[in-house]
């Protein structure tokens, strides 16, 4: 029970999990093939597979890259003025779809603003995610 | 009433096993309930997992599954016995269904009965506003294979006869089709079961069932006539 | 508050805003806090729709009544379903994880807390825009909380409703988005050394099922909101049924992982809970950590049962699919009664909740099994049969593992107790009020009652059973002011809550209530990771020692 693959899976247990399930899921929708469903629905799940294969190769990359387990107890720092500005920007920016173009007025200084945040955040050596 | 059959069947053997799993969960929670609790001196199982148990309980839930699987796609097959070469092999009439044209529109319905054979002498038609109780009565002959086309002129709505057991949604440039047969003479109450605005509630309509004769007489009462709420009869 | 010794290399700029202001907790990346604002804005609004609620209640009681206009009417279901699977259930399963799966895998703090903050900000954002319709001339979204086209297209429904709508669906769903791919993230690669993927608590194996299941079918309802603003700035694209019925496998491909999302973070709840107040090992643990992901797997297969009705979809596939679920929830059913059959059970008002879930999701679940049949769904779909079916599932099963989670943990987020009175009073209403309210309607949507009507007609012979529905909804409300009473009691009297009030199993349970800033520190450490409950195996090998 000390196969290569065994060992592989063991070493990076996050990406078996969710490349796993997408494999669960591509075999389901091989099974719908089958059964004649129009190619709007196939592509629209093929899609996901898609999705969820980048998902499987992230965890994977950064499994190769880490450790199997969290080492570095590192924290960011504490401060997410520039996202929540970010948000408001683009809430404000989505109204336009309601209202009308004028809003950009508030979406886009509220954006410059939260850039200006980040890259001051940035500068001070903090983490962007 | 086929449909009615058979959602009848499903229904019983469903809500059988469905109340039988209930009770026995009911009672395991019942006996946990008395003999497990602290004060009643239980102690806590050491067991984290039974391997063998719960492998046998897979087995018993796959084979339940697969019955279920087979028996209700089976019901499936019966209810729609495919297209219409399926149907012919039934009886002779079966080959030449009633076909009611039915065009659902925003508050009420719209039923047309093109003519039976080559004549074409024009259509019966029978509509209504679906206010104050002014309800479109859809008129079929009894014993006879009847089919249903069902599109929309707006909105998605649905065609549902509760005491058939059945709906079918009306799309807009889509045309849906079921076929029913009804056994005895009788009216019931159609309605909309699709959320289609202000007045889907109201948007229902009389499903009325007479002798072929009666329908034939019907039918030819009403050809080329202005559309009217309510047969006659 | 005794900080992490690392907390030395935290960056960023927190010297000028105090931790405890408003601001504070705006802008802060600690999990437990965007954690807290998440459920804390899912509760508040848990309380608004279900006003809205009673109101559809009150109208109903009786036939033919106009306490409300048809057009209010559908403003109030549609914003109330809308809301309550886009902007409670589906937020606070999602927030529940952003709290606690990182102290469940002993990390410091979530992947990607901006992401995370990000996310909820989106979903506070989109919440109060969507609710903002009901300042509008026109009024708000009235087209129900799946808006199928051409009804939802701006020919149909006119006004700024349905706009604001999908604008604040949109945002709540991105934010969800990222919140489940940094709770997945977390679990996946934050996990502290010694706690593999097997010792995960079953409450951090459900979240890991919910968030994939987040990343592989939200985007779809993306794409749906898409197809939707573009049918209403053009309206002519609804004149196709290529894009009507395309639009229905869009919404139903997000539509029904959905509902598993709102599902099983509330049964890994109930698990912990189950397992904690049985005071043993949660029983079954590899069983149901494999059938949550087979479960997560066919529930992305079965969305067309949802559109049996429209003639355009293969019943039978879905109906396999559909039927195929119970062998998974058959497993964890077998879990949840295997571990209080073999327990040793303490009654606490958490585990009252958790009890209660059992059979009432078990109604659920059953009457699942009939709707996901083609030849019993032509029937009950689209009627009141489907609603009993869904509020069974989503009031009866999640919202009971809501509370569930709410009383178990609420100790350990605020360092208060709250009243164990009071939460049997909340317990008790509650559990009459919902049998109450959604039992009988079993039987109305057998009777050929539609769903999502304004009103009904008196010879229809609706009206008794509606009663006793609405009455129903008398007990839900009673009860919620139970609850909204027994939170107010503990901020008032601060009852001091220990680290561990419950003998709890998981690694929450190790450190303060609160936690600190960074979750564990020197003087609060992480034990010894030895298995999924690591603290009831140090309490087992206390006993030992004693003995």
């Amino acid at each position: 029970m000390s196969g290569p693959v065994t060992r592989w899976c063991k070493r990076h247990p996050g990406a078996v999990v969710v490349g796993g399930w997408a494999v669960l899921n591509a075999v389901l929708l091989g099974v719908l093939t089958g059964y004649g469903e129009s190619e709007l629905a196939l592509l629209l799940w093929a899609g996901a597979f898609v999705l969820l294969t980048l998902a499987a190769t992230a965890v994977l990359v950064s499994s190769r890259r880490g450790p199997r387990e969290l080492t570095d107890y590192g924290v960011p720092g504490d401060n997410g003025a520039a996202v929540v500005l970010t948000a408001f920007g683009l809430a404000a920016g989505g109204l336009m779809f309601v209202y009308s173009t004028w809003l950009v007025i508030i979406a886009a200084p509220l954006l410059l603003v939260a850039a200006v945040f980040a890259v001051r955040h940035r500068g001070r050596g903090g983490s962007s995610r | 009433m086929e449909q009615r059959r058979i959602f009848e069947q499903v229904f019983t053997t469903e809500s059988a096993i469905a109340a039988f799993v209930f009770l026995v969960v009911l009672c395991a929670l019942a006996y946990s309930l008395i003999r497990r609790r602290a004060r009643a001196g239980a102690t806590p199982s050491p067991h984290a997992e039974r391997q063998r148990l719960e492998t046998v309980y897979v087995v018993v839930l796959v084979g339940i599954a697969a019955f279920l699987v087979v028996y209700t796609a089976s019901a499936n097959d019966r209810e729609h016995p495919g297209g219409e070469s399926h149907a012919a092999g039934r009886g002779v009439e079966a080959a030449h269904p009633v076909t009611v044209d039915v065009t659902a529109f925003q508050w009420c319905w719209k039923f047309s009965h093109p003519a039976p054979g080559p004549s074409r002498a024009g259509e019966a038609t029978t509509t209504a506003n679906c206010r104050d109780g002014r309800l479109p009565t859809l008129v079929v002959p009894t014993g006879r294979t009847v089919r249903l086309k069902i599109t929309s002129q707006d909105v998605i709505h649905s065609l549902w006869v509760p005491a058939l057991r059945y709906k079918m949604d009306a799309f807009p440039d889509h045309t849906n089709s079921f076929t029913l047969k009804i056994d005895k003479e009788g009216k019931w109450i159609g309605r909309c079961a699709e959320f289609c605005g202000n007045r889907h509630h109201s948007m229902d309509f009389w499903l009325k069932a007479v002798s072929p004769d009666e329908y034939e007489e019907w039918v030819q009462q009403h050809q080329g006539a202005a559309p009217t709420p309510e047969a006659s009869t | 508050m005794t900080l992490a010794p690392d907390a030395a290399r935290s960056t960023g700029a927190s010297r000028s805003v105090r931790p405890r202001s408003w601001l504070g907790w705006a802008i802060s990346t600690d999990h437990k806090r965007i954690g807290l604002l998440t459920m804390g804005t899912a509760v508040v609004l848990l309380f608004l729709m279900g006003i809205l609620a009673l109101l559809m209640r009150s109208q109903l009681a009786q036939p033919e009544q106009q306490v409300f206009s048809p057009d209010l009417y559908n403003q109030l279901f549609s914003i109330h379903g809308s809301g309550m699977i886009y902007m409670v259930m589906t937020p606070f399963a999602i927030g529940l994880g952003v709290y606690l799966v990182p102290l469940q895998v002993g990390a410091p703090a979530i992947a990607m807390p901006r992401t995370t903050l990000f996310g909820y900000w989106l979903y506070a954002l989109g919440a109060v825009l969507m609710l903002t319709g009901f300042a509008m001339p026109t009024g708000a979204h009235a087209d129900g909380w799946f808006s199928y086209p051409p009804m939802a297209s701006s020919v149909y429904t006119p006004g700024n409703g349905t706009p604001l709508w999908i604008v604040g669906v949109f945002a709540a769903t991105v934010g969800s988005l990222g919140m489940g791919w940094a709770v997945l993230w977390t679990a996946l690669r934050k996990r502290a050394r010694g706690m593999t993927m097997l010792r995960l608590p079953i409450f951090t194996w459900s979240m890991i099922a919910s968030t994939l299941m987040v990343i592989g079918a939200f985007p779809s309802l993306l794409a749906a909101l898409t197809l939707l603003a573009i049918g209403r700035v053009e309206p002519s694209v609804f004149d196709s049924n290529v894009w009507n019925i395309g639009y229905q496998h869009l919404f139903w491909f997000y539509g029904h992982p959905v509902v598993y999302v709102m599902f099983f973070p509330y049964l890994g709840a109930v698990g912990e809970v189950l397992a904690v107040f049985s005071r043993r090992r949660f029983f079954g643990y590899k069983g149901t950590v494999i059938s949550l992901l087979v479960f997560a797997a066919l529930s992305m297969s079965v969305w067309g049962h949802h559109m049996f009705a429209t003639g355009q979809a293969t019943n039978d596939y879905y109906s396999l699919t559909s039927i195929a679920l119970l062998v998974p929830a058959g497993i964890e059913y077998f879990a949840l009664v295997g571990t209080v059959l073999g327990g040793q059970l303490v009654f606490t008002t958490p585990m009252l909740f958790a009890l209660a879930f059992i059979p009432q999701f078990l109604i659920g679940g059953l009457s699942g099994i009939m709707v996901g049949t083609p030849v019993i769904d032509y029937h009950v779909t689209d009627s009141y049969f489907v609603v009993a079916h869904l509020h069974y599932v989503l009031f009866a099963g999640s919202a009971f593992g809501l509370f569930a989670a709410v009383y178990f943990w609420w100790p350990k987020v605020t360092g208060f107790l709250l009243d164990e009175r009071l939460g049997r009073v909340h317990f008790v209403l509650l559990v009459i009020g919902t049998n109450l309210t959604f039992l009988p309607m079993f039987w109305l949507g057998q009777f050929g009652m539609p769903r999502r009507v304004a009103t009904y007609p008196e010879w229809a012979g609706f009206g008794a059973l509606n009663l006793v529905s609405s009455i129903g909804a008398a007990f839900l409300a009673a009860g919620m002011i139970a609850f909204a009473m027994n939170i107010q009691v503990s901020f008032r009297r601060r009852p001091k809550a220990p680290a561990d009030p419950w003998q709890g199993h998981s690694l929450e349970w190790a450190t303060a209530s609160p936690p600190p800033r960074y979750n564990f520190t020197p003087h609060l450490p992480l034990p010894p990771i030895t298995s999924n409950a690591p603290l009831l195996d140090a309490r087992t090998r206390q006993g030992q020692g004693r003995a």
